[in-house]
């Protein structure tokens, strides 16, 4: 079984970090080697955008299950990674509307991840920020994660979200002013 | 005071990402793309022979049906978190079916196709049909969701629907987001907005029984379009936009017994419909039947005797004119 990196791959768009993933590889390899080297920096991109382990991992899931869908149709196989990191983000965009997972937004007890947020949580300040930017709109909070988890430069963010990169500037600094507003509502 | 905020920001971000560690989930999508990446417990005979009873050229009249599936029973439900969940439907809620339209991917100009879905019912029948085919893929390979195609490349996602509304002769279908922006650009190669307008069409009106036009909005305000293609007011049924040769009596991919019945319907010249069974890529026997013709859609049907083993029917016309395709659906089958 695969034991996925840990970390962030900070990669660029596109840009895979091992292997070569040419167009004669098969859909079964392609989506073993990017598992390998994505699923968990997807999984944790997803928690960042929904606030539940769970839900994130399904989006993750279906993001790779569409992608060997799509394998033998894409036309660059080397944009399998913004392929899956769009899907993951649009994924979200759909979990958080719809009514079922919604209510599987209720609470969950488990052991590794209710530790594990309790520990992240002991620090305030960072529950506070994360509170916050789980408020401010949607593409800001978007644009705001692509770049702190994922490390991803204007252009990149842009090509994820289908966007300009003049509005990933727009969305990162209303995103900042949003969430300084909520943080110091006197300042 | 932004750079402060922008590193306390990274901080908190990492932090709670890195305290993230995931389930391992290759065996479950292992298992999926095996499986073709779709539910197959939801498949029975009578719900697409249902679907595609007409009433009139225009409107089609599909059940929504309770379903007593029971999901964990099938080999295809997997998951590793916990909840069975197999097409956004829980264990636990009550599932049944739908009718969708998808895109039949083939055919050019692209014509609608009709597959039965299973998805959570909430007892609002316009909602819960838009709602699934916003969500669903096709099971069959040929056909296409018109709502998660972008540039040739599949969406993961599409918008939700927020209501379905159906007063004063209007069905008002609320969406969560813009079809038209801001995908379209210069070099868009997105489908025909047209039919994937017409998607939503006839799948909102046969979940409601109604051949009332339907309008479509976003957060309550009038959608510009879908896919490039503009909206004004509410759009009625384009009778034409339905394949106009489509097999319903099973679904890709199921086991039947022989004889193997072949039901569907059609709108051909002279009511011609050709088929064609084949094993391994060789026709095994072949004949013509008759459907319904001139604007007025009707049922075909023949019967076909086979030893058990994987094969391939088709239904389809040809042009009068020069022998060419004019229009066919396929399915895959196993015959126990």
């Amino acid at each position: 079984m695969y034991k996925a990196a840990a970390g962030p791959p900070a990669c660029a768009e596109g840009a895979l970090v091992h292997g070569d993933l040419g167009p004669a590889t098969t859909a079964d390899q392609a989506v073993e080697q990017l598992y390998a080297e994505h699923w968990t920096a997807l999984v944790r991109l997803g928690t960042l955008l929904l606030r539940d382990q769970r839900a994130a991992e399904d989006v993750a899931q279906d993001a790779f299950v569409a992608l060997h869908g799509r394998w033998g149709r894409l036309r660059e196989p080397a944009s399998a990674v913004a392929y899956l990191r769009r899907s993951v983000v649009n994924g979200c965009r759909s979990a958080h509307r719809r009514a079922v997972v919604a209510d599987r937004h209720r609470p969950v007890p488990r052991g590794d991840t209710a530790s594990a947020e309790t520990s992240v949580l002991a620090g305030e300040r960072r529950a506070e920020v994360l509170a916050a930017l789980a408020r401010i709109p949607r593409r800001q909070r978007e644009v705001l994660v692509l770049r702190h988890w994922l490390d991803l430069s204007e252009s990149d963010i842009a090509a994820v979200l289908r966007i300009s990169r003049g509005s990933v500037k727009t969305h990162s600094s209303r995103g900042l002013a949003a969430l300084r507003l909520r943080l110091e509502p006197d300042a | 005071m932004n750079r402060e905020l922008d590193s306390e920001l990274r901080t908190a971000v990492r932090s709670h990402a890195e305290s993230v560690q995931p389930t391992d989930r290759l065996g479950a999508i292992r298992h999926r793309t095996r499986l073709g990446a779709a539910p197959q417990w939801w498949r029975r005979p009578s719900a697409l022979a249902a679907g595609a009873a007409l009433v009139a050229a225009s409107v089609v009249v599909i059940a929504v049906t309770l379903a007593d599936s029971d999901p964990a029973r099938d080999a295809s439900t997997f998951s590793t978190g916990g909840d069975t969940t197999t097409n956004g439907v829980s264990a636990n809620s009550t599932a049944g079916e739908v009718t969708v339209y998808f895109l039949d991917a083939r055919s050019s100009p692209r014509y609608l196709a009709a597959e039965s879905v299973v998805t959570e019912l909430t007892g609002d029948p316009g909602l819960d049909a838009v709602r699934a085919m916003l969500s669903t893929q096709p099971e069959d390979p040929d056909y296409a969701n018109g709502y998660h195609l972008f540039l040739g490349v599949e969406q993961a996602a599409a918008p939700d629907v927020a209501s379905v509304e159906h007063t004063d002769g209007v069905i008002t279908v609320d969406l969560t987001e813009d079809m038209w922006d801001p995908y379209p650009g210069i070099d868009c190669t997105c489908p025909d907005g047209k039919i994937v307008t017409q998607q939503l069409v006839w799948t909102v009106q046969s979940a409601l029984w109604s051949s009332d036009p339907v309008a479509v909005t976003v957060d309550g305000e009038p959608a510009r379009g879908i896919w490039m293609d503009r909206l004004s007011g509410p759009v009625k049924a384009d009778p034409n936009a339905l394949s106009p040769i489509l097999i319903d009596s099973f679904a890709d991919g199921d086991a039947v017994h022989s004889p193997v019945r072949v039901t569907g319907t059609s709108d051909t010249f002279e009511a011609n419909v050709q088929w064609q069974v084949r094993r391994d890529g060789e026709v095994v026997d072949e004949g013509f039947t008759s459907g319904g013709t001139m604007g007025e859609r009707g049922p075909f049907r023949f019967t076909v005797a086979l030893p058990p083993g994987d094969y391939t029917v088709r239904a389809y016309v040809t042009s009068a004119e020069d022998g060419s395709l004019v229009a066919e659906d396929t399915k895959a089958f196993t015959v126990r």
